[in-house]
Formats: C-alpha cells, sequence, structure tokens
C-alpha cells in the first residue's frame, strides 16, 4: 500500500494508521516512511532513527485475533529509509571488490549525487520497498513516500528503477 | 467541505480528529479503525 501525495496533507499519519489496523487485525506489517522528520516513529513510540525495519510493541497488536483464532503472524515493524545510506548499500551490494564502495563513499562526486539527487529518495524508497517486499513472512508493506507535486512521479520511477536492474 | 466535495462525485472519507504532531499509538489506532471501515471496505 503506498501513500502518495504532496506534503502536508498526511500521508504519515495515514499509513501509520494503516499499518497499526493491520497489525491489530492479525497481519505481519512493515511500514516505512522516508518523511525527513520521523514523525512516523514519535507517533509509534519510537526513538530510533534505522533504515531497517524495527519492532513496534503496542497494546492490541500482540496475540490479536482473526476469525476468532489466535494469530501468530502479527507484528508490527517501522523504519525511517535513509536515502543515503540506502544509496551506499545499493552501490556496496554490487561493487567489483571490497574496496570499491569505500573509494566511492570517499568521492566527492558520489556524496553530491548520492545525497542531492533529484529524485533519489523516490528511487531508494523503492528499492527498499522491493527488498523488504520479497520477506515472505510480511503480509502488508505500507510506503509513505516523499512529498510530491505529481504523486504519479513516484510510480513513473518504477520503470525506471526496475530498468536499472 | 466534505458534503460539496462527496456533491460533485468524489469520495470523501470523515475522519475523527485533526492531524497534529501530538497524535500518539490510541489515535493512531482510533484512525485505523475509521479508514478500515470508511475507505478499505468500500
Amino acid at each position: 500500500m503506498i501513500c502518495l501525495g504532496p506534503g502536508g496533507v498526511g500521508k504519515t499519519t495515514i499509513s501509520a494508521a494503516l499499518a497499526v489496523r493491520a497489525a491489530t487485525l492479525g497481519c505481519a506489517v512493515d511500514v516505512m516512511t522516508v518523511d525527513p522528520a520521523p514523525r512516523l516513529l514519535d507517533a509509534l513510540g519510537l526513538a530510533a532513527d534505522s533504515s531497517e525495519p524495527v519492532e513496534v510493541h503496542l497494546d492490541g497488536i500482540r496475540h490479536s485475533r482473526r476469525g476468532g483464532g489466535a494469530t501468530s503472524r502479527a507484528r508490527l515493524r517501522a523504519l525511517r529509509l535513509d536515502p543515503k545510506r540506502t544509496f551506499d548499500s545499493i552501490i556496496a551490494r554490487y561493487a567489483l571488490s571490497d574496496a570499491a564502495p569505500r573509494r566511492d563513499f570517499r568521492n566527492r562526486i558520489y556524496r553530491n549525487l548520492s545525497g542531492a539527487l533529484a529524485g533519489v529518495g523516490d528511487y531508494m524508497a523503492m528499492e527498499k520497498l522491493l527488498e523488504l517486499a520479497a520477506n515472505p513472512d510480511t503480509d502488508l508493506l505500507v510506503l509513505d513516500t516523499p512529498p510530491a507535486t505529481e504523486a504519479i512521479d513516484f510510480l513513473r520511477r518504477r520503470r525506471g528503477a526496475c530498468s536499472n536492474y | 467541505m466534505t458534503p460539496r466535495f462527496a456533491d460533485t462525485g468524489v469520495m470523501t472519507v470523515n475522519l475523527p480528529m485533526m492531524f497534529t504532531t501530538a497524535i500518539g499509538p490510541a489515535e493512531l489506532k482510533k484512525l485505523g479503525r475509521v479508514l478500515d471501515a470508511e475507505l478499505l471496505d468500500r
């Protein structure tokens, strides 16, 4: 589930609420935000600023029931995407040698590109989304996208991202 | 505002609260219940 739209319309809050609801109903849920302000993590009672999912413990999520039967799958994990860190992990994954990423990360041009390239947040969100979607233990992914004037741009980036691999 | 949008055919959902930075777990659960019923069940 992807929440799209310009800044300030409530994407982060809606994303968190939908994720909490699904987890309460017994689903295994990951919710990811790329909002620069860690409001989603604050709302969920998390202080951590991690690019990896962090387990959220809320009353009503564990031991929840669906259709009268107890479910053990129910969980909620949240993460705040760090586009720069995700960019670095992609470089490290496809590097030809162990030394190559360390050299690239020090490169001034790379540092500027990975942090300020137009749309890099969208690309990294899609990259992380695909990575999390590969987890068979997850029932639902909720993505809170970066603010965008034209929401459709985010979906168009999927085609560009997939063609790069 | 909501009836004006609804009159034009735009799908609308009445939310139970204003969004603020003070929203906590209890508010998220309440909001989630409304979204589930009003948005996802359509």
